[in-house]
Parts: structure tokens; sequence; C-alpha cells
């Protein structure tokens, strides 16, 4: 009850009763108390302290009426339903300022209208000096519209809502948000194109956000619409949508014209087939736009000509050649060259259409254009054109890939710039699988040469792609080239460049067969297994396992620098090493065997127990014993592991070792014999538990060992 | 407190945090002025509200309760993520009393976090100051300093004219906002300085204090060491008046911009100490910047 009485103070205020007892109170009567001097702002807000309440005799149900004034979401709807609330009418009758305020259609129905109170709370709320109230208020339209009904939401609702248009760009934001899904609300197919108009404001504003989002509530309007009905849809469409695009499109500030060119395509695959001129229209809109004199739209235009081929191609194929591929050529060589990066990044999709309708010359003049993006002047539309050649080899098809594409291809790995060849770099795999038996000849002597290119970046991505040409090379003196390029990456002065040959070797098991190049590949994994950055190193030890595989046991014995590495990460400094170390044994014991792992590891990771006078590196061994109890078989864990923790660790100085002793034991059980763990595991926590041990989180943690020891099968 | 502790956390709801507040006050009223620590811990500097630089922090020294931690104050403000980070430190001291340490910093206080940013964060994360009003309520009853075996005296800033012994912290009455003036004030505001005797300091509260003052204070209470944060400095850590004092500062890249690494000091069970620095945790989308032209015309 304590929240429900708190916001009476607010009437302590000087608003008089008479103001709050409008007798019929209309929506925007109530909205308009808040343009009144006398009442405050912050009329609505709940800050009030609960206070005795003698002022208001008259209200029935005061407490009711309270509660609906703060309440949030699902006591207003309550109360929408109930009529229990009243405002009784002011002896005084209606206050004579409110009049001008007042609306034409306003039911008469006193019930109803005191039902509507929290409504006009909330619309109240609309116009609140506080943008946080006004920001709510504004995501609950809907709840106002529901209560309302279509006809007065479209009555009064859109038109009081139309008001606050040139509000913060938060609240529009709000707004055109709610309006993508307003149809039922304002009274269902027939009437959503009352949604237009208010929506058309929001596409002209000049925050980008706002406006953006009221295009893509057009487009979700236009598409709900599309779906529900034809009549209504031609109405929309044809009626409303046409219209406001001729509207967006000659709008004085380029904002309305960047929301015509992103509706565009859209209204014009909706327009009914038989309205041929509305349809010619509507192209030439894009024309022109496409020749706006600001970049904005020009941009906007060259992200939209690829869904505009589209949408041409299904209707209309002739018209392709003839208008859109000038249209573009135009975009493509446009002075500046943001708008010729966005032509290149949808030229993929404009491309695939054209070269999919097989007419000759607006085939080939579209490759020309797609040549052209490799040679511009800018490095950013070189740059965008090397990210994207993976899908316009895809449009152009293969002849023109080998013929044409490969080329300029070639031109992008040797560009000036040093982020085009880097781009170019990471494209090598892709673009080499479209063109095997090009590849000696064309792509190897090339990358041969980029493996001295003197920018990092570039060497990096080529050490990340290069081994994907492995698989597609066949003739061996080509392989030769490529092990040649691999040892002098492996080679490289930078640890990304040499971690990203070893993080692919997987691909290359045939360079595997290649002597020289294990021989290589042996100090480039200490080097990095050694470096001074701890990502580096942690890095080089998730692809150990790998290399295990692939390398082969033997490998491992005959180099027994590679295993020392695998324990000496035990002791590294930094905690996520060590822990990764301990996943790296097992891991590496799952491919060499428990055999192996007796020899190899267990020794050692008992040793670091025993040598070890820092806490943290006897803790990080026992980590290892519960880890690697998994895979080395319980006969080691009883023999070799379990002796070191019921005869040491357990009593340990150092408490954090005490209850990792027990966290390892409570891992482990199950990979022990019922008698062992009777006989020493059994002891060992409970003394771990018994008054002795002071430190709670010994106790904490042998408790759980033990419980687990209660329940785990044996 | 794993979903606390992962890359993605959401924040405690309000209840919670007045829960966890509640526990924490419980366990720290309990603890000294001057806090006794056992050895081994890690020792930690100013964090700011760099959450995830928080989390690297436990990935270099360890995830607790496996490592002991001590944190020298100034969880908050100047980061993004102080409310997270707050929230995770007072996890981890309420459910392992035994294994953390957190003490007060000059930020732990109502004064300064309504203008450094946690007090405008909570307002951003919650909708109303009550979450800030629950946190600075329970810094109050944070211990001012610790004392790691009888021999390393931790404490946020550094030493004040007002007191010679230790017995004089233990008698503070801390549980207070940090005044403006006088000895709980300095604990938390001081900083060394090069010049001998006691200075004035540049922040307008505490004092700077030389070499001289260190080496009485250490040589009065049998102290080895005094390990503090309070200050940037650029390799996380920094030795002064002849290795009487150390700063350690955990923040790296300070407010996102500073370009310093940070350090913890790992004191194993034999009072050995190593220093580990580390750079800020790599956050997604940053490693693939090379170089981009701005798009002026936007």
């Amino acid at each position: 009850m304590k929240d429900i009485v708190a916001p009476y103070a607010l009437l302590r205020h000087p608003v008089s009763l008479s103001t709050l007892d409008v007798p019929a109170p209309s929506l925007c009567t109530l909205s308009a108390l808040s343009r009144f001097p006398c009442v405050p702002s912050h009329l609505s807000r709940s800050h009030f302290l609960p206070l005795p309440f003698p002022h208001l005799p008259a209200l029935r149900n005061p407490v009711r009426l309270s509660l609906c004034l703060h309440s949030p979401f699902p006591h207003l709807q309550q109360l929408v339903t109930s009529s229990e609330v009243r405002i009784p009418p002011s002896p005084l009758g209606p206050h004579p300022r409110l009049q001008p305020f007042a609306m034409t259609s306003i039911s008469q129905d006193e019930d109803l209208d005191a039902a509507l109170y929290p409504i006009a709370v909330l619309l109240d709320e609309l116009k609140n000096e506080d943008l946080e109230l006004r920001l709510n208020a504004t995501r609950r339209i809907k709840t106002i519209a529901e209560a309302l009904g279509p006809e007065r939401t479209r009555g009064e609702l859109l038109p009081f809502l139309a008001d606050s248009i040139d509000d913060e760009d938060e609240i529009l934001l709000a707004l055109a948000t709610e309006f993508g899904d307003f149809i039922e609300e304002v009274g269902g197919s027939p009437h959503a194109y009352v949604l237009v108009e208010p929506l058309e404001t929001l596409a002209t504003v000049e925050e980008t956000l706002v406006r953006e989002k009221a295009v893509e509530s057009l487009h979700a309007l236009s598409a709900t619409i599309a779906d529900l009905s034809d009549t209504d849809s031609r109405t929309l469409h044809v009626d409303h949508m046409f219209p406001l695009l001729q509207r967006l499109a000659s709008g004085d500030w380029f904002t309305s014209r960047v929301s015509a060119c992103s509706l565009l395509p859209d209204i014009y695959r909706r327009i009914p087939a038989d309205e041929v001129n509305a349809r010619t229209e509507v192209l030439n809109l894009f024309k022109s736009l496409a020749e706006d004199e600001t970049p904005m739209v020009r941009r906007t235009a060259a992200v939209e000509i690829g869904r505009v081929a589209q949408s041409l191609n299904n209707l209309d194929p002739t018209s392709i050649r003839n208008a859109l591929v000038p249209v573009f050529a135009d975009l493509v060589e446009d002075d500046q060259d943001s708008v010729r990066i966005v032509a290149v990044q949808n030229a993929a999709t404009f491309a695939g259409v054209v070269m999919k309708q097989k007419t000759g010359d607006g085939a080939n003049r579209v490759i020309e254009l797609v040549l052209g993006f490799t040679t511009d002047k800018s490095w950013r539309v070189r740059y965008v054109a090397a990210d994207e050649l993976n899908a316009l080899c895809d449009a152009l098809g293969s002849e023109p890939t080998k013929k044409d594409l490969l080329p300029a291809f070639v031109k992008l790995l040797t560009d000036s710039e040093p982020e085009v060849r880097t781009a170019a770099a990471n494209k090598v795999t892709a673009v080499a699988q479209r063109i095997i038996e090009l590849l000696p000849s064309e792509i190897v002597p090339v990358v041969e040469e980029m493996v001295s290119d003197a920018s990092q970046h570039v060497r990096s991505a080529l050490a990340s792609n290069i081994m994907g040409l492995a698989p597609n090379l066949a003739t061996s003196e080509a392989v030769n080239t490529l092990v040649d390029v691999v040892m002098a990456l492996l080679k490289d002065e930078v640890p990304e460049v040499r971690l990203n040959v070893i993080s692919r070797l997987e691909k290359v098991s045939f360079i595997m067969s290649s002597e020289k190049l294990s021989r290589e590949l042996l100090p480039a994994v200490v080097d990095l297994a050694e470096d001074k950055n701890w990502r580096v190193r942690l890095a080089t030890m998730h692809h150990i396992p790998l290399l295990a595989s692939q390398l082969g046991r033997d490998f491992f014995e005959e180099n027994a620098k590679l295993g020392d590495l695998c324990i000496s990460w035990l002791g590294d400094c930094v905690y996520s090493v060590r822990e990764a170390a301990i996943a790296n044994l097992k891991a590496v014991t799952e491919v060499f065997g428990i055999g192996w792992a007796k020899d190899h590891i267990v020794p050692q990771v008992l040793g670091m127990y025993d040598m070890s006078n820092n806490y943290l590196l006897r803790v990080t061994s026992l980590h290892a014993i519960g880890v690697l109890a998994e895979v080395v078989g319980s006969e080691t864990v009883e023999e070799l592991f379990l002796p070191i923790i019921t005869e040491r660790a357990y009593r340990d100085p150092v408490p954090n070792v005490r209850f990792c002793s027990a966290k390892t034991l409570n891992l482990v059980i199950p990979y022990v014999r019922q008698d062992v763990r009777e006989s020493k595991i059994r002891p060992c926590l409970l003394s771990l538990v018994d008054v002795n041990e002071k430190d709670k989180d010994v106790n904490y943690f042998a408790q759980q060992a033990l419980q687990k020891l209660g329940t785990c099968p044996s | 407190m794993s979903q606390l502790l992962s890359e993605n956390c959401k924040p405690l709801s309000e209840d919670e945090v007045k829960g966890l507040c509640e526990k924490a006050r419980e366990i720290l009223m309990k603890e000294s002025n001057v806090q006794a620590v056992n050895c081994p811990v890690t020792v930690s500097g100013d964090i700011h509200g760099q959450y995830h630089d928080l989390l690297e922090l436990f990935r270099i020294g360890g995830t607790c309760p496996d490592t002991n931690y001590l944190f020298m104050g100034d969880y908050v403000d100047r980061g993004y993520y102080s409310v997270e980070t707050v929230t995770a430190l007072v996890c981890l001291k309420v459910r392992y009393p035994n294994r953390v340490t957190i003490l007060r910093g000059n930020h732990e206080s109502r004064q300064i976090t309504q203008v450094y940013g946690f007090y405008d964060e909570c307002l951003r994360k919650y909708g109303n100051a009550n979450v800030w009003k629950f946190f600075t309520d329970m810094f109050d009853y944070l211990p001012l300093t610790a004392l790691v075996e009888v021999s390393i005296f931790c404490l946020h800033g550094g030493l004040s004219p007002s007191i010679d012994t230790l017995e004089q912290i233990r008698n503070l009455d801390r549980v207070q906002e940090v005044p403006h003036e006088g000895p709980m004030c300095d604990l938390l505001w001081s900083d060394p300085d090069d010049r001998c005797g006691w200075g004035i300091s540049p922040r307008g509260a505490g004092y700077t204090f030389g070499q001289d003052i260190s080496d009485q204070f250490n040589h009065t209470n049998a102290i080895t060491l005094i390990a503090r944060a309070h200050q940037l400095v650029m390799e996380g850590y920094n030795w002064c008046h002849e290795r009487n004092v150390v700063t350690i500062f955990s923040a790296p890249n300070y407010c996102y911009r500073c370009g310093n690494q940070a350090a913890i000091m790992e004191l194993d069970e034999n009072k050995n100490y190593t220093f580990l620095q580390f750079d800020p945790a790599p956050r997604r989308g940053e490693d693939h910047v090379s170089r981009r032209s701005p798009d002026y015309f936007l």
C-alpha cells in the first residue's frame, strides 16, 4: 500500500482541484494540463512523499486512482477495462482555459472517460519535460492506441503524435520503431495508409538513425500489407507510397532523397504491373536520384542499384540494359570515391543480374566496368575491390574470371598500397580454387615475391592463406616453390606471421613429408613458445596437439625439445598459460597414448610439485593431476598421482594447496578403485574437515569431495 | 558468480546488490583498520572500472579461490564498467572472505564517485541512485590498510603526519565518509615524494612524504615494505625510497588512453615477491585495424 498512497502528495501542490476535475476529460484536455504554468511539469512523477489526504473528498476511490497514476504497465491495462475509477464532475464546471484544447469528438460517457484517465496521464507524459518519461510514454503508444480503439487512434492519437515530430531524436527513433508494427492499432490493412504520413515526416529528419528506422518501418508496412491483401496493397502502393516516393525524391534537403532511394526498389516491385506509367516514373526517379548533386544520395543509389536490378529483372528485363547499365556506369565513374566504394560493394549483385540475362554487349560493358575498379586511382576503392573479389568472380562466371579478373587480381597483389595487397592476399585461396590450372604459372611467382613484402600485415595475411594453395598444386616444381615460401615465412621476424603458418599446418600434410621443412619448423615453434607476449605462447600451444599428430611420436621423441616445451609451459608465470599447458598435455597424451605419457609427462608433473617453493606451481601440479587422471588410466592414478596428495599435499602449510588437494581428490575419485578410495582418499578428506582444520574454504571443498565419495559409483 | 566473472556479465538486479552489500558489510565490519593478511597473496592496485582488464588480471594471476588476492582500493570511477568491477570484487569477498581482502581507496567515497563516473554509471544502468547508495554505504566499512605477515604494509595512498604507529591506525573510527583532512584522509590520499619530510600534496588532500618519513615509519613498526597504489606508473610498478615503498597500479592503458602497463605483485609463502606486468585485454574488433581514412562527408 505504501507505493499506492505516495502520489497523493502531488495534490498538495497549488494545482487546483478544479483543474484536475475536468468533467469529461478528453485526451487532449488532460495532456494540455502540462502546458499550463500552474501545473508543474513533474506532475506525474513519483517523487512525492506519502501524505495524508484531506484534499480530495470527492474522489470515491482514491486508492485506485493513484494506482493508475503510477502503476507499471499491467495495472494500467487492468484499469482501462474496469470502470471503478471515476473522476466526478466538478461543481465549478469545466475550466475555461482548458476549452481551446478540447477536441471535437469527445465521448460523453463519463465512465469511459474516467477509465481513460491513466491513458491521459501517459499522454501527459508524452509532453513532459523529462526526456526519460517522454521516451517511456512513447514506447507505450501501442497501449494507448489499444485503449482508444482504432478510430480514435487515427483521429486523435496520430495527429497528437504528429505534434511532437520536432522533438528529441531519441523520441523520434522510438516513434519510428513503434510505427513499424502499428497496423492493427489503426484498424488493420485498409487503414494502414494513415501511417505513411507520420513516417514520411520521420523519414526526412536530419538524424540518420531516425531516418533509417522510419524507412525500415515503411518497408515493414509495405511488406505486411502486400502479404495481407492485394487490393489494400494496390491502394497503399499506388495511391500512397508512389506519391510519397515522388515527394521524398523531390525534397529540398538530401535527407528525404536518401530515404526515397532506400524505399524505391520495394515500392517498384509492389506497384502492380498494369500501372505502367507509375513504374516508368519510379525508374526515372531512380535515374535522377543516381545523378543527384549530393554524394550521400548517390551513395544510397549505389547501395540500392543491385536490388533495383533484381526487381527489374523479374518484371521488366529489357530495361536493365537500356536504363540501368548507364546508371551503374555513372556511379562507378563518380568523382567521389565514397560513391565508387559503395558501387563496388554492390557490383556483384548488379553484375550477377546482368550476366544472367546473357545480352552480350550489356555483359561486356559490366565486365569492363568491374575491371576498372582494380585500377581505380583511390586505394580505398581498390581495397574494396580486392575484398569483393570472390563475389565478383561468382557473379561474372568462370570464363571472365580467368580471362579478365585473374590479371586484375595479380595487379592487386602487387599494388602500391599495403592495405590493398593485404586484402588481396587474404583472397589467394578463394581465387586459386577458381583457376586451378593457371595457379603455377600466374599466382605462385607473385606469391614468391610477396614473402619479402615490406608490410608485416601483407606477410601475415599471406601466411594465413598460402596453405590453401597446396592441395591445388599439381606439379612438384610448384610445390617446391611453395615449400620455400612457407619456410621463409617461418623465419619471419614478426611472431604473428610465424604463428599464422603454424596454425594452418593441418592443410599441408604433404609439407610434413618434406624433411627440409620439418627441420625448419622446430626452431620456429621453439622460438614462438618462448615469446615474451603470453598470448603468442598460448596460441602456439594450441597448435601443439596438431603438430603432434602430424609429426608423429618418433619425431617428438627424437626432438626432446618439444616435449620439454610442453612441460616448461606448466611453470609459466601466467596463469592462463599454465592452465592451457595442462589441457595441452592431456591432448598430447590422447595422441601418443598412456605409455608415452608415463615416461614423458607424469614424472615431470610430480617433479614440479616436489621442486616448487611457490604455492601457485604446486596448485598447477594438482590441477594437472586432476585433468590427466581422465586419460592416464587408473593404475597410474593410484600408483603415482594419489600418493603425492594423500601423503603430502593435503598437509601443505598453504591452505590454497590443501583445498586444491580436496578439489583434485574430488576429480580423481572415478578413476580410483573402491578399496583405495576408502583406505587412502577418505582419511585424507576427513582430516580436512575436522576441528584442527581452521580454514573454511578447505572444509568446504573437502566436504564436497566427501559427498562425491559417497555418491560416485565405482 | 561464474556468470558474473565472464566476458558479457550482466549486472545484478537492484535487490541482489542490496543483499550483497548487506552481507559484505557484516563481513567487513569484523575486519580491523589494519587487517592482518597471510602469505601467499597477490597484491593488486587501482582497477578503476576497467572490468575487462580485471578479467585479464585474473587470467594472469590466477582465479579465486586458488590464488589469494589483496586489492588496494579504487575499484570504481573513470572506466566504463565500475558497476561490474565492484560487484565482482565484492562478490568474491563475500564468497571467499579468507581468500580476498579489499581495502578502501580514495574513490570509494560518496563525493568522489559523484564526480568521476560511478554515480552516473549506476544511474545509467539502474535508472536510479539506489545501487550507488548501497555500494557507497558499504564502502564506509572497508578496511583502510592491511598488514601482510606483520612485515608488508599495504594501503591505497600513503602515510600521514598524524600517524606514527599502526596502533594509531587501529584506533581510528573508519566507518564514515572519507573526510577532507586528518589521518584517515591522508592514508587514502598521500603520495611518496623525492623530497624529504612532509610536503603539501598537489591533489589538495593528503600529503607527500619523503624517504626519511618512510624510513622512520618502517623502523618504528618493524615493517620491511610499504606497498601502495593510487598513482599511475608506466611500468605497472615502481620502487621508491630505496625500496621502502613500492607503487602498484593495475589498470593497463589507464582511462583507455595512457598507454601504461599494469602490474600485480605475487608474494609467495616465503614472502618472495614477483611482479607480473600485463597489457590491456584485447577487445573484440580491435585486432583488424590497420589504416582507415575517415569518412569526412558522411
